[in-house]
């Protein structure tokens, strides 16, 4: 049967995210596996399954590079693990393949882990020594993740008159949003002369309009609605889920049809997860979002993507207020990849937790009040991959 | 000069075009200015560029047979310039490519090694270029020559040449260009100068130091040198400059470097004027600056990923820019899809089609993080005839969206043993 309506998430956990020296990779497995099973009410001998999404193994010395790597932390064998992985979407991916696993009947009670050990090197070893070393001798050499996504910055500033205040606004308010999140990587505010004063990564992009490098794991166990209702002391309901896989890698940078303005692959995903959930008027009926800030100007356009606002309407919303806490859709409570931090495999995976928690009103100071309905997107690679979640309480 | 070293070969070259091409900085040199190329040019990119300005004006009548590459500078000091150079100027796998790294004398050598190679029909182009080394105090620059058909710019003649041991040739590898005793060079200098010329008057291209090679040229009546203080000495490509600046009146050049005599006499054609003129432009252009442009080194752990059997599998891609076009919608797309249109999804065949070299800035950034030593501007490219391009910039541009722009052969990166050379972005001037 499809996941949408059929599949529940019955156990939530998320490490603190952060530079921790002080944790290796499987510590943060095992950690974030073990909280969400515990959380869930089972012991892990009752769970069949489980997914792993680490999308830089090779970061943390080919530690994580295969389902491996669950099965030595939490003892988790001789049962099935697989690892995913999909840029930017590897945790959202783990969720989405757990939940597949489920709505097939293959298995009843699957786990989904993202974990990702970034900062066992140094933030300049880690994913930009990749992009500049291991890419295409010629295409689109020279690209780094700041410097794809300031593209987008430039363009948009141009096409819409708007300056990097505007931008830096995004940073604020997550920042803001990062002082309630315990897990949080930062969780000081920020001004908007402070992004603004901050040294350039890629113009027009500043250090504060980027998410950090960070280390962290969260997980989720999945199961059947049918077994939920029964079982679980809370839940929330997967009411639709959608994967969008547009061009690639090098590739789209040169294809006409991208406009610098927004991804594609958002609007797509978007498009089957709202036709799932019944969601039509994104605005009115998600009472809280969760969507990749990884950089600021990236949160504008994912806000247009989904349809929450127009096209060129992204910095109206966010300067309302509309997408803060306290707002009528508050994005990225949790300080988002701004400021809670991108360990990329754990990232969509926390996500989920947290639109889940808020759904079951367990988000505590974060809590929106009343909240039924939540989205949780995650946009990877160079913006061709994309994930959108809607989860809602039962 | 000794008889028994006269080669006895005098050949006469029919030069239908040229082209000179510096470096874009102009900084106080020891005599007047010298010409600085950015720190992501060598001589086969200002080669390149020198040649496809010549064969961009000629079209399909220019494409020549032969490549003749002269240069005491190459990329590659075990050979292996020309190639990349070939692939630039969209001319590899049809050409007999050949380099000359002997001497600064080799401009010469390259006319005359050209013309024998010219066929009717089908000329040849001899391409001499310079990059000194940085904090060195040569010229950096290229001159391009197109032989064969109607002498339309000059016709040369190349007269005796020679060769000898002599001190001034010892350049050694990481050392500076050139080792040599200044009196002793000017001294031998003059001695070969006096005997090649005979008589008659003649410029005077040599190793010996701009006063020095000048103090010769003074004795032998030449009309004085018009490319060493406006642009540095520019190695193999001076003799050439010198024949394309001064191509509107009848001329005589002694070329003596490391031992390595020659001596060519030059007479206008019917377009020798409007080819000194655009010569005289090049040495009056450029932009001034109190130094050269910063050669930062890439950051230590910089080792861009290189193989072989990628690059074989895709030089189409690579510096022949080949696209296709799509034969559903009829679009451009670059680099060729695999199988299907990214666009129209149309699964093909598609046509074989070249990418434009100029168009529109749709978007850029500067870079601060990429580690290739200094801030790095990327650009998206709206390509005119249909296509994109994403890359690099020159290291100089400052990019707007709307920037009218061009694409230029550059050095990419260096590592594992290659230079890879690729199209950067660079502003309309």
């Amino acid at each position: 049967m499809p996941v949408a309506g059929s599949v529940a998430i019955v156990g939530t956990a998320t490490t603190r995210f952060g530079v921790l020296h002080d944790r290796g990779y499987l510590d943060l497995l095992a950690e974030a596996a073990l909280g969400a099973i515990a959380d869930a009410g089972l012991e892990p001998g009752e769970v069949e399954a489980a997914w792993l999404g680490t999308a830089e193994p090779i970061l943390a010395g080919l530690v994580g590079d295969a389902g491996t790597a669950v099965a030595e932390a939490i003892g988790f064998g001789p049962r099935p693990v697989t690892r995913v992985s999909n840029f930017c979407c590897t945790g959202m991916e783990a969720v989405r393949a757990g939940a597949l696993d489920v709505a097939a009947g293959e298995h009843g009670l699957v786990l989904a882990v993202g974990a990702e050990k970034m900062r066992d090197v140094t933030s300049r070893g880690s994913l930009l020594a990749k992009t500049a070393n291991q890419t295409h001798p010629t295409l689109a050499k020279g690209r780094t993740a700041p410097g794809q996504f300031a593209l987008l910055a430039t363009r948009y500033m141009q096409a819409y008159e708007v300056g990097i205040e505007s931008l830096a606004r995004v940073s604020v308010k997550n920042h803001e949003h990062a002082t309630r999140n315990d897990k949080a990587h930062f969780r000081d505010a920020v001004t908007v002369e402070q992004v603004v004063g901050a040294p350039r990564v890629a113009e027009p992009l500043g250090v504060l309009d980027c998410t950090p490098t960070t280390d962290g794991a969260a997980a989720v166990v999945l199961a059947p609605v049918a077994w939920a209702e029964r079982h679980a002391p809370r839940y929330a309901v997967i009411r639709g889920v959608g994967l969008a896989v547009t061009d690639g890698y090098f590739a789209t940078f040169y294809h006409e049809d991208e406009d610098f303005l927004g991804f594609r692959s958002t609007r797509a995903a978007a498009e089957t997860a709202y036709r799932q959930a019944g969601i039509t008027d994104p605005r009115a009926q998600l009472d809280v979002v969760e969507c990749h800030d990884c950089f600021t100007i990236t949160e504008i356009v994912n806000t247009e993507d989904l349809g929450i606002c127009g096209p060129g309407e992204g910095v109206g919303l966010l300067e309302s207020g509309a997408t803060a806490a306290g707002g009528d859709t508050p994005v990225n409570l949790s300080g988002g990849l701004q400021a809670c931090g991108h360990p990329v495999g754990a990232t969509g995976v926390r996500m989920i937790a947290e639109i889940a928690d808020q759904v079951t009103g367990r988000a505590g100071g974060r809590q929106v009040p009343g909240a039924r309905t939540g989205l949780a997107h995650t946009l990877g690679g160079p913006g061709v991959v994309s994930s959108v979640a809607v989860l809602g309480a039962p | 000069m000794p008889e028994n070293q006269d080669s006895g070969l005098n050949h006469a070259v029919a030069v239908a075009d040229g082209e000179l091409r510096l470096g874009r900085t102009r900084v106080a040199g020891r005599q007047g200015r010298r010409a600085v190329a950015d720190r992501d040019e060598d001589a086969v990119t200002m080669a390149a560029e020198a040649a496809l300005a010549l064969l961009r004006r000629w079209g399909a009548a220019g494409r020549p047979g032969a490549l003749v590459l002269a240069t005491t500078t190459p990329p590659y000091r075990a050979g292996g310039s020309v190639q990349p150079l070939a692939e630039i100027l969209g001319l590899a796998g049809d050409v007999v490519a050949l380099e000359l790294t002997a001497t600064a004398a080799d401009g010469l050598a390259a006319l005359r090694v050209a013309s024998a190679l010219a066929a009717p029909g089908r000329p040849a182009l001899a391409v001499a270029a310079h990059r000194g080394s940085p904090g060195g105090e040569d010229g950096d620059g290229a001159a391009a020559l197109l032989v064969g058909g109607d002498a339309e710019v000059l016709r040369a003649e190349l007269g005796p040449a020679a060769a000898e041991e002599s001190r001034e040739r010892w350049a050694l590898p990481g050392g500076p260009d050139r080792e040599s005793d200044p009196t002793l060079t000017a001294a031998l200098v003059e001695a070969r100068a006096r005997a090649a010329a005979g008589d008659g008057p003649a410029g005077v291209v040599s190793l010996a130091g701009a006063r020095a090679t000048a103090r010769v040229e003074r004795t032998l009546g030449g009309p004085g040198d018009p490319v060493a203080p406006a642009a540095g000495f520019l190695g193999a490509a001076h003799a050439p400059a010198r024949l394309l600046a001064g191509a509107a009146e009848p001329q005589a050049l002694v070329v003596t470097a490391n031992g390595v005599t020659g001596l060519v006499r030059a007479t206008p054609g019917p377009g020798a004027g409007e080819a000194a003129a655009r010569a005289a432009a090049a040495l009056a252009g450029g932009v001034e600056a109190e130094r050269p442009p910063a050669e930062p080194p890439p950051a230590e752990d910089f080792a861009p990923y290189q193989s072989l059997p990628r690059a074989a599998r895709e030089r189409g891609q690579d510096l022949r820019l080949e696209a296709a076009r799509c034969g559903g919608c009829g679009r451009v797309v670059y680099p060729p899809p695999v199988a299907s249109c990214p666009s129209c999804g149309a699964p093909g065949p598609h046509q074989p089609a070249a990418l434009g070299r100029e168009g529109a800035v749709l978007t850029a950034t500067r870079d601060h993080v990429y580690p290739d030593g200094a801030v790095t501007t990327m650009a998206v490219v709206v390509v005119d005839g249909g296509g994109r391009f994403y890359g690099q910039a020159v290291p100089w541009a400052a990019l707007a969206v709307g920037d009218r722009v061009r694409l230029a052969p550059r050095v990419l990166h260096r590592g594992g043993d290659v230079v890879q050379y690729f199209w950067k972005v660079e502003p309309c001037r």
